[in-house]
């Protein structure tokens, strides 16, 4: 079981990024989170979801989605921005079982972008 | 304050160049949002500030709580006016370090205002002059190294002390329909970049989250401009643009993407980034593009417009009136 991404579902609001963030600091930030909005290509309107284990990225972008293991993103980066705490030094989803809900980022999509399978 | 706030009030000085801080708690009997926002700006009145906030919720969970605002003196009017920071810049500038920002006097020189993580920065702004929002965002991201810097820019329009400036959000129409985007230009200061790293503390976080939940369970989760152009009573603008939609956006933390992208110099169903660098652009406003339809043009033009006002700083409502042969009185 983990959280997959359907890209074009995807509106780009970021309450999957702060629902996993509350998830492990019980405060609101968008630096804590295992999920992260791919924005950075704001003018093309090229955005997507990615989503950290412990062994991949779920990559949602718009053109598919696919797991890539981490050695394979090393190679190529994900983005995000020089000052955002990069998502490969950020907490592994857990599936929110660390604090006994159910998978928040999934909960609060208001367009089922993320999904359980 | 403890909760919901994240950082001091920071005072800039565009005369003399010089910030200062103190603590937020000092306005706290006025309230927070826009009613702490009002205060400063009485406060400060004497030195014709810009005051830029947020309100109480934005940054948080709360459904559609995305919110910023830049309180100032309207040159249309002479009043105090509030003008909205929406997309992703509200929640950028509640979560930068500083709960609010009174940015009083005229610079000498042109300037901008660099604000991340509790750290402020006036920056030359001289060979940002001239540029529109779309080259001195990407001028500015450019030089941070950043793309997710939010810039809240003036163009030509604001530089010129045009009654019709306006600035924008990054690339994108902001809503600010008071010409506070004059008042940028009058005070040199070029734009307001702005990067949120910050973390907001709720009192009660387990509550605050699980009603923030429940509401969002309760909220429209709706997909473009139809429903708030059906409130306006300004016609079936969504079936207008259906031929050039891309993709839908919403502001932060919103379940209803009303932003609508469009693109006008590839098709809109191309979904890499291998085609052209400025596809197209984001219709933030329903009502420019409710104006521009009514006014017998079609999509594509119409979005070309609103692009080059975009561009240029101009109001996307007050040019789309003008643009459609109803012209507020008085303009």
């Amino acid at each position: 079981m983990r959280v997959k991404v359907r890209p074009m579902a995807c509106t780009g609001c970021a309450l999957c990024e702060l629902a996993c963030g509350f998830h492990w600091d019980e405060a609101f930030s968008l630096i804590s989170s295992s999920v992260m909005l791919y924005r950075a290509e704001e003018k093309k309107d090229y955005m997507g979801v990615i989503v950290k284990t412990d062994e991949d990225l779920f990559i949602g972008r718009p053109e598919g989605a696919a797991a890539m293991k981490l050695g394979e993103i090393l190679k190529q980066g994900t983005g995000g921005g020089a000052s955002a705490k990069p998502i490969l030094i950020r907490e592994a989803c857990d599936l929110c079982e660390s604090a006994g809900m159910e998978p928040q980022c999934v909960a609060i999509c208001p367009h089922q972008a993320l999904y359980l399978e | 304050m403890d909760f919901m706030y994240y950082g001091d009030t920071l005072v800039v000085d565009l005369e003399t160049g010089k910030t200062q801080t103190r603590e937020f708690t000092e306005v706290d009997e006025e309230g927070p949002g826009l009613a702490a926002g009002l205060a400063l700006y009485e406060e400060f009145s004497d030195a014709e500030p810009l005051v830029v906030g947020s309100g109480l919720l934005t940054g948080t969970t709360v459904p559609a709580a995305c919110m910023g605002f830049v309180v100032g003196r309207s040159p249309l009017t002479g009043e105090p006016a509030v003008a909205p920071l929406s997309l992703f810049a509200g929640a950028e500038v509640k979560l930068s370090g500083f709960a609010m920002v009174v940015i009083k006097g005229v610079s000498p020189r042109p300037v901008y205002l660099w604000l991340h993580d509790g750290v402020a920065d006036l920056l030359d702004a001289s060979d940002l002059t001239g540029l529109d929002t779309w080259q001195t965002t990407d001028r500015i991201r450019r030089e941070m190294g950043e793309a997710l810097v939010q810039v809240i820019s003036i163009g030509p329009a604001g530089e010129a002390g045009s009654s019709l400036a306006s600035y924008s959000i990054n690339y994108w129409g902001s809503g600010d329909t008071a010409a506070l985007g004059a008042v940028m230009g009058a005070k040199k200061l070029k734009a307001i970049a702005v990067r949120g790293l910050g973390m907001l503390d709720a009192d009660d976080p387990p509550e605050f989250y699980r009603a923030a939940l429940e509401m969002i369970s309760r909220s429209p989760a709706e997909l473009g401009l139809g429903r708030v152009c059906a409130a306006l009573e300004a016609g079936d603008v969504a079936t207008w643009l259906e031929p050039l939609v891309h993709r839908y956006r919403s502001c932060f933390a919103c379940p209803s993407a009303c932003s609508t992208f469009v693109k006008y110099r590839e098709p809109p169903d191309v979904l890499g980034t291998d085609g052209v660098e400025e596809p197209g652009m984001l219709v933030t406003s329903p009502a420019a593009a409710a104006w521009l339809r009514g006014g017998g043009w079609d999509a594509e033009p119409a979005c070309r417009a609103m692009e080059a006002m975009a561009r240029q700083g101009v109001d996307m409502m007050r040019g789309a009136r003008e643009l459609a042969g109803k012209p507020l009185a008085g303009e």
